[in-house]
């Protein structure tokens, strides 16, 4: 139906009754316009590199962006537009983003090769970095064993429903769960030595990491444990099922699908963390990275050890994605 | 089902149960806990090392006290049956057993604790500071989490266009920045990026490497809320008539934001603690404040009150987040039944 | 509380023999300020079934899971063969063996399937060997009609399927009493019968029931004698033609005219 057509008094009662700014916006000739418009602009109002005043310069800049963005987002928004053509605006998204990164960052680009791949940098010190991933992992196998049986502990004794107990186990998950763990290390590291406790960096991770994800993991349990129905309980316990059998052969088979999934997370998200121990010079990855990086004047290391972490972060990433998304179609059924 | 053999031994194996019923297994007799209490009692007398700091030898006896101490409050917690009161008492009495077994053991000087942990006048001097490195973290968490919305908001609209290019630069995107260490981020923003001729002041550096890595996880809830509204929705609100933008306004927003905001205020503060981290790139924010100082008045006051200062913080705000989670849940839960 | 305050030195069961299978003595429940149960005293002799009726939040549910003390009483005795299984530090575990229980929800362990959910407590409880008990179940699962369900998960089967089931659990610990605790209200009409047949059956082979329904069919078929309960006590108590024909309460015969 034309949409201007309908505005002298309509007998058709189904007719438009306003022009439709969504039916306008939709046509071929706006597009076609917009995009002369878009064109125009970053021909004549973009600045070069530093010419403009800084207010002007950002805010031309940022203008054409939220244009870019709009015009993009009005063609991939439209059921029917061609794909060909959403194809192409998805293309010129991402090329004008490139595009504005490579001509305004003030990067001079000849120097990637040699601050950010300079691979020589590297030579004869790659056994530094892989022992750098050893500690990390070690240090995350460790602390992910001590969180996991701290988290247990705390879950198991919650379901005695002591209030006492209660109390102080609530304190303890609350605690851990609000100080930034960097703020936890430091403490440890920094602080408790004037308590005659001097631990050393490696001890200090592993306690750290172990007592904060601790009370994160037993947020998991408890969540798993309180996901079994409480008839499930009164069936085992009717049938005459001792505590232990009813938490071996009942609980922990129903919660464990449930705890995996967020349990995984966190140990991934411990394993992240562990980077954070080398602010109290635990000769982890980055530790050793940045040893490099200051030995060597190159930050050729610092990024090496960045796709390191990647390579190995990047699939527990997915992996965790995949295992809640499972999750949560099981939780529809 | 009860033929007459059957109900036989089963009456046979109750008559069988009136011999046992006073029958008490041996670990939860008073008797073991009095015994158990004396034998405990015993091994702190005569094995446990004197004052002073131990030896190997005298740390295994100690970590094996502590562990039968465990053991023994495990066994009494267990039971249903002992009353409360004995519960709470035991409770307390660990604490005290092992503010004890910490005192009697650990090299602190004990006359100078007021002096170098809960000395007001080390704070007094480090004030200044203190509170500049406050706002410097306020605003880290606020540039950071105006950005991650902004960023994240932005993915989440572009990737709901189910485009096969942009969804994988999305993908990878939200893959790469969830997969960093922010503190590698950030080390490779501030050290690693004026070699290439991008010089950010320490602040900015702080901010983006916060926003960033926050902007990937924001861009994920936002896009469980497009999700989590059913299709039959859109078809039942333009059944009723209502235009796309009143099926917005009245229909999807609505639903949207209360899927969506539980899990962004939690992504917020979350990304408040890790403002933290941005001590490593040298930004004086509250951490960084409490560490120099603690160094220039060679006294860890600044440090405790620090601390404490983050767990006055943020113990509201994480118990806040976790009650709209509780919530939203609650509200799921009911809308199933 | 009678249980937390006793002392547990020379715990003697008390004795009531009155030759009946379940006593029950002024029997009170409370959950904090609300009052459930007022003082319920009743018998229930061998192979006697006993149909429990009454409004809804007449507390029927309640003395039913106060009976395996699946919730605490409050005050009161409650003999099983004469032993006072309120009594300290009897071992509840043991008394629930003898007891069998089916739920409105059924409650089948979802990670199980149907013939494991049957074997589970028999060879852990009983120590009976895997043969056995899968022989067991399966002669359990002939006798509720669902042989050809034995490996299939609680999910794929039907409500009545999964009751029948869940009564097949329950009589797989071989108990001397069972407890029905409105079995088919969670049922769709076309499979309530399926479940009511296995409980005739079962009332016929002399098993000692007690049933929390309002399945009239079953009740005048099946039962004994009916408990009629109002706030929390028993306002009636004699045979389905009694009750049915002769009653002369007014609350009884409010409720029946609502439910016939």
């Amino acid at each position: 139906m034309n949409p201007m057509s309908a505005t002298p008094a309509p007998k058709n009662k189904f007719a438009r009754t306003h022009p439709g700014w969504s039916v306008w916006l939709r046509r071929p000739s706006v597009t076609a316009l917009s995009f002369a418009v878009l064109f125009a602009y970053a021909f004549f109002l973009l600045p070069t590199k530093d010419t403009a005043p800084p207010f002007l310069f950002y805010l031309s800049i940022n203008l054409f962006i939220v244009l870019v963005l709009a015009f993009t987002g009005n063609i991939l928004a439209d059921p029917k537009k061609p794909e060909a053509l959403k194809m192409i605006a998805a293309l010129l998204l991402i090329a004008v983003f490139c595009w504005l990164f490579y001509r305004y960052s003030g990067a001079q680009w000849g120097r990637l090769k040699d601050f950010f791949f300079n691979w020589e940098t590297l030579e004869g010190n790659w056994w530094i970095l892989w022992q750098g991933l050893e500690v990390t992992l070690l240090l995350a196998f460790i602390s992910g064993i001590g969180s996991v049986l701290v988290g247990l502990l705390i879950a198991v004794l919650r379901t005695l429903h002591s209030p006492t107990l209660n109390f102080f186990l609530k304190v303890y998950v609350d605690v851990f769960r609000s100080i930034p763990m960097i703020v936890v290390m430091v403490f440890i590291f920094f602080a408790l030595p004037f308590m005659g406790i001097s631990l050393g960096s490696i001890v200090t991770t592993i306690l750290a990491l172990s007592l904060g994800y601790g009370a994160y993991a037993s947020e998991c349990f408890r969540a798993g444990i309180e996901s079994v129905h409480s008839g499930q309980l009164e069936a085992a316990r009717s049938l005459g099922l001792s505590r232990w059998k009813t938490i071996s052969k009942i609980i922990l088979p129903q919660a464990f699908p449930v705890v995996i999934p967020p349990l995984t997370g966190t140990l991934v998200a411990m394993l992240k963390d562990t980077a954070v121990a080398s602010i109290v010079a635990a000769p982890e990855l980055l530790k050793r990275a940045r040893e490099l990086y200051t030995s060597e004047t190159n930050p050729t290391p610092l990024v090496a050890a960045a796709l390191i972490y990647l390579v190995v972060l990047i699939p527990l990433v997915r992996a965790v994605n995949v295992l809640e998304n499972k999750l949560q179609k099981r939780r529809k059924v | 089902m009860a033929q007459p053999a059957s109900s036989q031994t089963n009456i046979s194996r109750l008559s069988d149960l009136k011999d046992k019923v006073g029958h008490v297994p041996f670990i939860r007799r008073n008797s073991f806990v009095y015994g158990s209490l004396s034998l405990l009692v015993i091994y702190a007398l005569f094995l446990l090392p004197s004052k002073g700091s131990p030896d190997t030898v005298d740390l295994g006896r100690i970590v094996i006290f502590c562990l039968l101490l465990l053991v023994w409050a495990f066994i009494i917690f267990t039971d249903e049956l002992k009353p409360e009161k004995l519960k709470t008492i035991m409770v307390f009495s660990i604490f005290i057993i092992a503010g004890w077994l910490y005192y009697r053991y650990s090299t602190a000087r004990w006359g100078e604790m007021g002096f170098l942990f809960f000395n007001l006048e080390m704070v007094q001097k480090a004030w200044p500071t203190l509170v500049e490195g406050f706002w410097t973290t306020l605003l880290l968490a606020i540039c950071a989490a105006i950005m991650s919305t902004v960023i994240g908001l932005l993915l989440a609209i572009f990737r709901s266009f189910n485009n096969p290019v942009l969804n994988f630069f999305i993908i990878a995107y939200v893959d790469f920045f969830r997969a960093m260490p922010i503190i590698v981020l950030m080390m490779l923003i501030y050290y690693a990026l004026p070699f290439m001729g991008i010089r950010l002041s320490a602040i900015v550096s702080g901010i983006l490497a916060l926003g960033l890595n926050s902007s990937a996880y924001v861009s994920e809830i936002f896009r469980a809320g497009f999700l989590s509204i059913k299709k039959g929705q859109i078809e039942a609100s333009s059944a009723l008539g209502l235009n796309p933008i009143q099926t917005m306004r009245f229909v999807i927003l609505p639903q949207a934001f209360r899927v969506v905001i539980p899990p962004l205020v939690g992504n917020y503060v979350a990304s408040a603690k890790d403002t933290a981290l941005a001590s490593s790139i040298s930004i004086i924010e509250l951490l960084k404040a409490g560490l120099s100082q603690k160094s220039l008045l060679a006294n860890p006051s600044p440090l405790i009150f620090v601390t404490a200062l983050y767990l006055v913080m943020f113990v509201p705000l994480t118990r806040f987040s976790g009650y709209l989670e509780k919530r939203m849940k609650e509200s799921q839960r009911q809308v199933r039944l | 509380m009678f249980l937390r305050t006793s002392s547990r030195k020379g715990v003697k069961c008390k004795m009531n023999d009155t030759g009946a299978m379940i006593e029950v003595v002024d029997l009170h429940k409370r959950f904090k300020d609300l009052h459930v149960l007022k003082g319920i005293s009743t018998s229930v002799k061998q192979s006697e079934v006993v149909a429990v009726m009454g409004p809804s939040g007449s507390g029927k549910s309640t003395f039913l899971r106060c009976m395996n003390r699946l919730e605490e009483p409050s005050s009161g005795h409650i003999y099983i063969e004469g032993i006072d299984i309120l009594a300290p530090y009897i071992d509840i575990n043991r008394v629930r063996t003898e007891i069998g229980m089916v739920f409105q929800s059924f409650n089948l362990f979802p990670h199980l399937t149907s013939i494991e959910n049957i074997k589970l407590a028999p060879m852990s409880v009983r120590k009976i060997s895997d043969q056995e008990a899968t022989e067991r179940g399966m002669a359990l699962l002939d006798k509720v009609g669902l042989v050809d369900k034995a490996k299939v998960y609680p999910e794929q089967l039907s409500g009545g399927q999964q009751q029948r089931v869940a009564i097949a659990r329950a009589l797989a610990m071989q108990p001397q009493i069972m407890f029905f605790d409105e079995p088919t209200s969670a049922l769709d009409p076309e499979m309530i019968g399926e479940v009511l047949d296995v409980m005739r059956n079962m009332a016929k082979e002399g098993m000692t029931m007690m049933v929390v329904s309002h399945e009239m069919g079953f009740i005048k078929e099946a039962a004994d004698r009916i408990l009629f309960l109002v706030d929390g006590l028993i306002v009636e108590d004699g045979t389905p033609d009694q009750i049915f024909n002769y009653s002369k309460n007014e609350r009884t015969l409010e409720f029946l005219s609502k439910i016939i």
